[in-house]
């Protein structure tokens, strides 16, 4: 344990912060419990890869954390998530205001019918940003965090649909980012993308560990190994073994770790 | 072996028949609205010239004349009725995509559709009831009314039907970036919709444009120009039946370009229907 003595000398960055903390999370749809108490931290300004065979409950923990299930009827959640020591399901967290500081990336490329560049902004908008010139600002700025910047910057105005799907990949990306959020959640933003486009969103993940704290699902073992910090391990709606990743994909402690690793099943 | 079994001879038959009977229907049904469209085509084209489309109809016995205030009737009269149905019809719809789940849904969605079947001079009748008898006055007004009942149903399952083609990842990209559900609906998935809820539009209108037994007893038809809702009003379906059961040759003539006038008016709206379908092919 680190005495608060040791945090004000500097030990955190031996002991890195804990950003999202998930206690005993159970996740139900109707009769079926899909996530069965899972426990996670999430370490501040790191990349957490959640890994694991499909259906194993990977996805349904992540949207567990901006609380997505919200929409699902049918879905229940119990437990506790708490990020910066706020319980995001208490009653005293507004879950719109809660997902402004928490965006989210999607499996597939999901940019508004808009142009490019009101795509970035929208989310300004509508969050009370008046100022023309700051919009476009952090318009700017988002797309070029996005490395997208120099392949629309002639194009603001055209729709986002009109752009490839790495493009508009990147674009949900800037989206999020123009709000300035703490925490990134990505459920599996490459997959349905080619290999260049794959690596392009790589590279920018591992840039956006510099502010950001970001938890990935991937279906890709060698993505987890290649953009992730530590590395979580799903399987039957429970977390099976969480750790470094280079520690988890050399030397897992669980045997079921790995039989996923070295591809046994899955 | 593949090479050597055949199919038996009453099978090959029996497919063959079916190919010939399945394609002499489609044959026939393609002829009969050909030839329908052609004699529509034949009778009514001499009839239309500029003063057929410009001028007012003439008294019996005064040859020439047209069905200028007809045509402004009907756009009048269709133009209110979009006005009525289309927030009605599209926000029901979003609704029932967004929120309809339940008994009350399913129960909108039953009535939505027994409305749909309705004959649409029972509909006619009903708006003479509460819109032209307590006046004691036909007027444009009762015609949209019931137009707008008309184009309803049909605006409701098309808005409905397009809301719920917008993948749901749209809607969870606006839940996700901290848009109240209600303001992602309305500012992204609803844009998203739009060129399906259009077409639906397109369609709702063509379906009505040549709708004439509700007419009857609300619009009820006149001589002069009227562009004032709450008057009668000439509409082109409703001079069309008014010349068609005439004693006169010059009035049938006139019936017939009338039709040829509405027939075109209803397939320019089902281009229209198509080039809005096709926007959104390219959209997604």
């Amino acid at each position: 344990m680190v005495s608060s003595m040791d945090r004000t000398l500097g030990v955190s960055a031996t002991q890195p912060e804990v950003k999202v903390r998930v206690r005993n999370l159970n996740v139900y749809y109707g009769q079926n419990h899909a996530i069965r108490d899972a426990s996670l931290d999430v370490e501040k300004h790191r990349v957490t890869a959640l890994i694991g065979p499909s259906g194993c409950g990977k996805t349904t923990f992540l949207r567990a954390i901006n609380r997505m299930h919200d929409l699902t009827p049918s879905a229940k959640v119990t437990g506790c998530i708490e990020i910066d020591g706020v319980d995001v399901y208490s009653r005293d967290v507004d879950p719109i205001v809660m997902r402004r500081h928490v965006g989210m990336v999607f499996q597939r490329p999901n940019p508004f019918p808009m142009s490019i560049f009101e795509n970035v902004a929208y989310g300004l908008r509508v969050n009370g940003e008046r100022s023309r010139d700051r919009i476009a600002d952090v318009a700017e700025n988002s797309l070029r965090r996005a490395v997208l910047w120099d392949e629309v910057k002639d194009r603001l105005f055209e729709s986002g649909a009109a752009l490839s799907g790495g493009q508009q990949q990147r674009l949900c990306v800037a989206r999020v980012l123009a709000l300035r959020p703490d925490v990134i959640l990505m459920d599996e933003p490459a997959s349905a993308l080619d290999p260049i486009a794959t690596v392009k969103i790589e590279e920018l993940i591992a840039q956006l560990r510099e502010d950001y704290t970001v938890v990935i699902v991937t279906h890709s073992m060698a993505q987890a190994g290649r953009v992730s910090d530590r590395t979580a391990f799903f399987l039957d709606g429970m977390i099976v073994e969480v750790g470094p990743t280079n520690q988890i994909f050399t030397r897992p402690k669980d045997k079921r770790t790995e039989d996923y690793i070295t591809g046994r099943f899955g | 072996m593949i090479a050597g079994d055949r199919l038996g001879s009453s099978r090959r038959v029996a497919g063959l028949a079916g190919v010939v009977l399945t394609g002499f229907c489609s044959a026939l049904a393609a002829g009969l609205l050909i030839l329908l469209l052609g004699y529509v085509v034949v009778q009514g084209w001499s009839a239309i010239n500029p003063s057929f489309i410009t001028q007012l109809p003439h008294p019996v016995g005064v040859s020439g004349g047209g069905v200028a205030n007809g045509i402004v009737g009907t756009v009048i009269v269709v133009g209110l009725a979009t006005l009525i149905s289309v927030p009605i019809g599209v926000l029901t719809g979003l609704y029932l995509a967004v929120y309809g789940r339940g008994i009350a849904a399913e129960l909108v969605r039953f009535l939505a559709e027994v409305l749909s079947g309705v004959p649409s001079i029972a509909i006619g009748l009903f708006a003479y009831t509460i819109l032209v008898k307590p006046f004691a006055h036909f007027s444009a007004l009762s015609a949209a009314f019931a137009f707008a009942v008309l184009m309803l149903p049909l605006m409701i399952r098309t808005s409905e039907e397009a809301v719920r083609g917008v993948p749901t990842s749209i809607r969870e990209g606006a839940l996700a970036l901290g848009l109240p559900d209600y303001g992602g609906v309305m500012h992204v998935v609803l844009p998203a919709a739009r060129p399906l809820i259009v077409t639906g539009l397109l369609l709702s209108i063509a379906r009505v444009t040549g709708e004439t037994a509700p007419l009857l007893f609300t619009a009820f038809g006149s001589q002069f120009w009227e562009v004032n809702p709450t008057n009668p009003m000439a509409v082109l379906a409703l001079q069309i039946f008014t010349y068609a059961i005439s004693p006169y040759d010059d009035w049938h003539r006139q019936a017939w370009g009338g039709a040829l006038l509405l027939i075109l008016a209803v397939l320019v709206l089902n281009i229209g229907a198509r080039i809005a379908l096709a926007g959104r092919t390219k959209k997604f």
